[in-house]
């Protein structure tokens, strides 16, 4: 595993991100009743919105009130919506579980009329599974796991609810797909 | 009835409380990244005062909330859970829902589900 002891690097440019997908990066992607069309993914990218964060900052509030006045302008009320409620718990996600030292990575993107969310960060392997997961979990059945999620936050758990991912499945409809390359882990918001 | 004199709503960003004889009104958006530490505090004086004034029903007005951070859905829950005590005096908690807004939409039946027996969702206009 490749050892990051400073500050992570930004993610490549996003424009040949169909080809930066190698078959290597192990992947988390959606079923194949909702995987997005191959149209969407080799389609070429717009980053609409790039922003970069400490690990341990509190960017939240006033990064979700700036998307959600730069969104109503740029994209229409149902996908800003979308788009709001991804960016705020993906990055509430990599905030709270990034190493420290490494930057959180923010990303809006737009693909032929479709905006995606992406947050990337640097973590420890115990996370990544854990995420791989709930990831998986989401995918199999997303209402499920909404709901599974409410009742640990009802019974208190041990470990911390990820309400959010399963929100962000099930509330709004998006697919979420897990890259990781090393400690860098990507979580990407997709529309289906 | 509450008393709104007594129940100070805190001071949350993007958030309006209001508290009327009925209950409790919000409006905004919540994203504090930490609301139990003032709402949720908020909600329980609300829900001790709402025991110790032995109201049957307790309403408690969401519509005008347009975004939740996943921490504050679980305030919500904490208060299903508050009614929801098997002994002791207990009042049923009304939530008043604009059901074209996703997040209501979506979250209140499930956790109306979690504490069926003394959480009604009533669909506002």
């Amino acid at each position: 595993m490749a050892h990051n002891p400073t500050r992570a690097s930004l993610p490549a440019r996003p424009t040949p991100r169909p080809t930066q997908q190698s078959q290597q990066l192990p992947r988390v992607q959606p079923p194949s009743s909702t995987r997005t069309s191959q149209e969407w993914r080799t389609a070429k990218e717009e980053v609409l919105v790039r922003l970069m964060f400490t690990p341990g900052s509190s960017p939240l509030e006033t990064t979700h009130t700036f998307l959600n006045a730069y969104l109503a302008e740029r994209v229409a009320p149902a996908a800003a919506q979308r788009v709001c409620l991804a960016a705020y718990e993906l990055l509430a996600n990599a905030t709270n579980y990034a190493t420290l030292g490494s930057d959180v990575v923010l990303e809006i993107v737009e693909r032929i009329g479709k905006v995606s969310v992406r947050a990337s960060n640097n973590t420890i392997p115990a996370r990544v599974a854990m995420l791989r997961q709930q990831l998986e979990k989401i995918q199999a059945n997303a209402e499920e796991t909404f709901v599974s999620e409410l009742k640990r936050s009802m019974t208190g758990g041990v470990s911390r609810p990820m309400l959010g991912l399963a929100r962000i499945a099930h509330e709004v409809g998006l697919a979420l797909e897990l890259e990781t390359s090393g400690e860098r882990v990507t979580v990407t918001a997709v529309p289906r | 009835m509450l008393n709104p004199a007594s129940l100070a709503p805190p001071d949350v960003t993007s958030v309006n409380i209001s508290v009327s004889a009925e209950g409790v009104t919000l409006s905004g958006s919540i994203t504090t990244k930490e609301p139990d530490r003032s709402l949720g505090r908020f909600f329980r004086t609300v829900h001790e005062a709402a025991l110790q004034n032995r109201l049957d029903e307790l309403r408690v007005d969401v519509r005008g909330l347009s975004f939740v951070n996943s921490s504050a859905i679980r305030l919500f829950i904490d208060w299903a859970i508050w009614v929801s005590q098997p002994t002791g005096p207990r009042y049923r908690l009304r939530f008043v829902r604009n059901p074209n807004v996703t997040w209501q939409r979506v979250s209140f039946p499930a956790i109306a589900q979690l504490a069926a027996a003394h959480v009604v969702i009533e669909d506002g206009a």
